[in-house]
């Protein structure tokens, strides 16, 4: 829900929250992966959306916008934290189990032993997708 | 160290995602930015129930959600852009040539 | 011993002659109806093969009778043809050769033959002669099919048949409105006799376990419950077959069909069938004394009440359907008394003068062509010398003359209804007086207004037709006259000694039978026969003496009695309970179609099954609305619910 009239706004939230979920990661033994995010989160996705907001041409004021107000939409928000708290609230998950080694080296073990395969179908996954992107949005040269 | 208030922090994400998905009536760009919290949300899960069973193959998805949303989130924005030439408006309510 | 083979091919040639002649006869008749039909020559052709084929069988049972008799009678039962086999039930076209059947065989043959020679010059100048005799042999062919049987399925087939050969002979002037309505009403009539025998077939099936006689025989049920059920249904069949009332109606209208048919069916043969499973089944019936007395209510009501009927109707051959009727209630007394021998001999007798009667009264209806017995012409016994003697002979053995042959049957079985042990014998001892009384009536009544009527017209000679041509009509009726006086003693020396029947019939309380029949054979004055010479002489008084008296008499009795003169002449209702029957029956078939099927099931429930099957359709299209929050809204809504049916089944 967009509480803010900008949709700039908005996009500055997401990268506060992408912050505070970096340190909770961090909290949680994942410091690799908290600084990936960083990295990759905030540092290359926000930039395309914020370069995508700018191409177009949306940030011209409109005072006419209000807040969409939908009953059946926030019963299914809330169904889905209901449901989910439900499971939670009565459940005890303590952590007793210490940590051998630091999260890069168990990482890189594991990814570059087990799940060589799934690393290169990713890496190819990624070049497909820059190949799309650079396919959908070429245009046709016009003749002058 | 008790978990459950890093599960309630994930399903909180997880459901303000969803809210905002469905109370969406700006643009579709801030439908990805609100796509991309529900995947965060997910992500924070697999890290958690990493944690607690001390397995690292959880943090190995991680790390491929996030090569995917990545690719996933870079295409979108193409198909947008291109919505955007065509229909000179990015605006949900005035996309509905799905039906005649 | 009998050699089976030898008899089993006998007695296939003895089923399948008649059976050949109708279907040969139907055939010609497909064939060759118009171009030949008015051709002497070729009806003579028709009607000699139809002797010829009927003297066949004639022979075959002339030649059993005298192999069983000559021989020890022996109860022999031969198979001809297995239909199936169900566990260890066998089904099976059979034949059995005991005494009653071959008492039934002998006579369904001899009247079969004799009413096939009368019928040369009777029904010779019909254009549908053909037919006659096609229908006639497939008559014969199925009361032989259902006389000896020897097990219950076979009887049933035959009765079936029968019934179908009494509709086409009834409905043979088909050109007639009221002779198609009256086929039909004797068909509606015999259905309902049809549907309680294969309901009587089923519970003999369940309870004794078996459809053969004798099988049925050794296994009788024990509980008087299911003894009672089986002899419901079996009286309820032999009701119908056999005209008892409330199931009397049909009888009086079959008399449209042709005289020589009536002859056949509706004195002899068809009609006494009831009877005759009755007398077969006999084991079962006499374990039941409820139903015993039942039959004898029914029969000697039916006996008193249809003799009344006789006495005022003015068609000749309805008269004789009425006495027909009311010598069966004779029968059925006889049944209910236990006396099955008794009603086996006068099923014998009234067979050949019941015939008699309607063949006399035949060449009288084809010399005068008058049904309208008030107006039939003057001096017919100058002209027709031969029915006068012949009618009169019938009718005295009718109304039981002593000497005659009624006398003997009609005296055994009113000793055997006094001496019996149900509840209603003394009512219906008097109940039969009483008709024995009024049968003399009747019978006089019939002869007197024929040849005796002072106010008949004189018409000229050129119309008696029958006098100095064919004789071959006479011959049956003469060879029945004698046979209806000689029968009745000539029989009755077997009967007393136990040499008729012995075998498969029960009779209870034998030493009483037995001093009752030495009674009758020394003493010719018994109560009856008191009021048998009683009534002639009143009856010569009413009837012939034409003085001033007897006139007065009369019309005195019809002033008393007009009340009662109207309810018989109506025939007691019956025909306007039928009427009401029918309207309830329609107007149920009109609410079953008009509420039921095309208000309830057409409008209401299939027109509305529509409507909600495209209101559906209409709602669900509203979902798709083109726009994309809709479409996300609802691919949301959709994971929510997977999850919640998820997490709810599993915890």
């Amino acid at each position: 829900m967009q509480l803010a009239k900008n949709s700039i706004y908005s996009l500055l939230s997401l990268i506060l929250i992408l912050v505070i979920v970096a340190f909770c990661w961090i909290s949680l033994n994942a410091e690799f992966l908290a600084f990936s995010l960083v990295l990759l989160y905030i540092g290359a996705i926000t930039i395309i959306f914020l370069f995508a907001i700018m191409m177009s041409n949306f940030y011209p004021k409109n005072n006419n916008w209000r807040p969409k107000i939908d009953l059946k939409c926030f019963l299914v928000g809330t169904g889905f934290i209901s449901v989910m708290s439900y499971i939670i609230k009565d459940y005890n998950f303590p952590v007793t189990t210490n940590i051998t080694g630091n999260n890069l080296d168990l990482l890189s073990q594991a990814l570059l032993h087990n799940y060589i395969l799934l690393f290169c179908l990713a890496s190819m996954g990624l070049l497909s997708a820059v190949i799309i992107v650079v396919c959908l949005i070429n245009k046709e040269p016009k003749d002058i | 160290m008790n978990l459950s208030i890093y599960l309630m922090f994930s399903a909180c994400m997880f459901s303000g995602g969803i809210l905002g998905v469905l109370l969406n009536n700006r643009n579709l760009i801030l439908l990805l930015i609100y796509i991309e919290l529900i995947l965060l949300a997910a992500n924070t899960n697999f890290i958690i129930f990493s944690k607690l069973w001390n397995d690292i193959n959880g943090q190995i998805f991680v790390l491929f959600i996030l090569t995917i949303s990545a690719a996933e989130i870079a295409v979108a924005l193409a198909i947008i852009f291109k919505l955007f030439h065509t229909n000179k408006t990015i605006n949900i309510n005035d996309l509905s040539t799905l039906r005649q | 011993m009998l050699d089976l083979n030898h008899l089993r091919y006998l007695s296939i040639v003895l089923l399948v002659s008649p059976l050949l002649l109708g279907i040969v006869n139907v055939l010609l008749g497909f064939f060759n109806i118009a171009r030949f039909s008015h051709n002497i020559f070729f009806n003579r052709i028709i009607s000699f093969i139809n002797i010829f084929f009927t003297s066949i069988s004639m022979v075959v049972v002339g030649y059993f009778l005298w192999l069983y008799y000559y021989n020890n009678p022996d109860t022999t039962s031969i198979v001809w043809y297995k239909l199936a086999s169900i566990s260890n039930i066998d089904l099976h076209f059979g034949f059995l050769l005991d005494d009653l059947n071959i008492v039934m065989l002998t006579i369904v043959i001899t009247i079969s033959l004799l009413v096939n020679i009368y019928s040369i010059r009777y029904m010779g100048q019909d254009s549908g002669y053909i037919r006659f005799c096609g229908y006639m042999s497939f008559f014969v062919f199925s009361m032989l099919l259902l006389v000896i049987s020897d097990n219950l399925l076979q009887l049933f087939f035959g009765w079936e048949l029968v019934g179908l050969a009494s509709y086409l002979l009834i409905n043979y002037y088909f050109q007639k409105e009221q002779a198609t309505a009256a086929a039909f009403k004797a068909i509606i009539y015999n259905r309902i006799g049809d549907c309680s025998l294969i309901l009587a077939v089923a519970a003999i099936f369940n309870y004794c376990g078996s459809l053969d006689y004798l099988k049925v025989f050794q296994h009788l049920p024990e509980s008087i419950n299911s003894v009672n059920v089986i002899c419901g249904f079996l009286v309820i069949a032999a009701m119908s077959k056999s005209a008892q009332i409330p199931l009397h109606a049909w009888l009086s209208d079959a008399m449209h069909s042709p005289t020589p048919a009536s002859a056949l069916i509706h004195s002899a043969t068809m009609v006494t069938i009831g009877v005759f499973i009755l007398a077969r089944l006999s084991p079962i019936l006499e374990k039941s004394p409820y139903w015993l007395n039942t039959i004898l209510i029914i029969g000697s009501t039916t006996a008193l009440f249809m003799s009344i009927l006789a006495l005022i109707e003015v068609d000749l051959k309805k008269i004789i359907a009425y006495s027909t009727i009311s010598q069966l209630g004779i029968m059925m007394a006889a049944i209910g008394g236990s006396a099955y021998v008794a009603a086996i001999f006068h099923i014998i007798n009234h067979a050949f003068f019941k015939s008699l009667l309607f063949l006399s009264v035949g060449t009288i209806l084809l010399a005068t062509d008058q049904n309208n017995i008030y107006k039939l012409p003057a001096d017919l016994k100058k002209h027709l010398p031969i029915s006068y003697w012949s009618t009169l002979i019938a009718s005295l053995s009718s109304l039981g003359l002593p000497g005659f042959s009624g006398f003997f049957s009609k005296e055994l079985i009113s000793e055997a209804i006094t001496s019996c042990q149900l509840n209603f014998s003394k009512t219906a001892y008097y109940m039969l007086l009483i008709t024995a009384c009024i049968t003399v009536f009747y019978n006089f009544r019939l002869f007197f207004l024929v040849f005796h009527n002072k106010s008949q017209q004189v018409v000229d000679k050129q119309k008696n037709i029958l006098r100095n041509q064919f004789k071959v009509i006479f011959y049956p009726i003469i060879i029945l006259a004698l046979l209806s006086i000689t029968s009745g003693v000539f029989l009755f020396g077997f009967v007393v000694n136990n040499k008729l029947f012995s075998a498969n019939l029960i009779i209870s309380n034998q030493q009483q039978f037995n001093n009752m029949c030495q009674l009758l054979r020394y003493n010719f004055f018994s109560k009856t026969s008191l009021v048998v010479f009683c009534a002639t002489g009143i009856s010569f008084v009413l009837y012939i003496k034409k003085t001033n008296l007897s006139h007065a008499l009369r019309l005195q009795i019809k002033e008393n009695f007009l009340f009662f003169y109207r309810i018989m002449k109506n025939q007691y209702f019956f025909n306007h309970i039928n009427k009401l029957l029918e309207i309830v029956f329609k107007f149920s078939c009109k609410v079953f179609y008009e509420i039921i099927d095309q208000l309830l099931i057409d409008e209401i429930l299939i027109k509305n099954i529509g409507k909600a099957v495209v209101s559906c359709s209409i709602f669900v299209r509203k979902l798709q609305t083109g726009h994309l929050d809709n479409y996300v809204f609802l691919t949301i809504t959709g994971t929510l619910v997977i999850i919640l049916w998820l997490f709810f089944k599993i915890i």
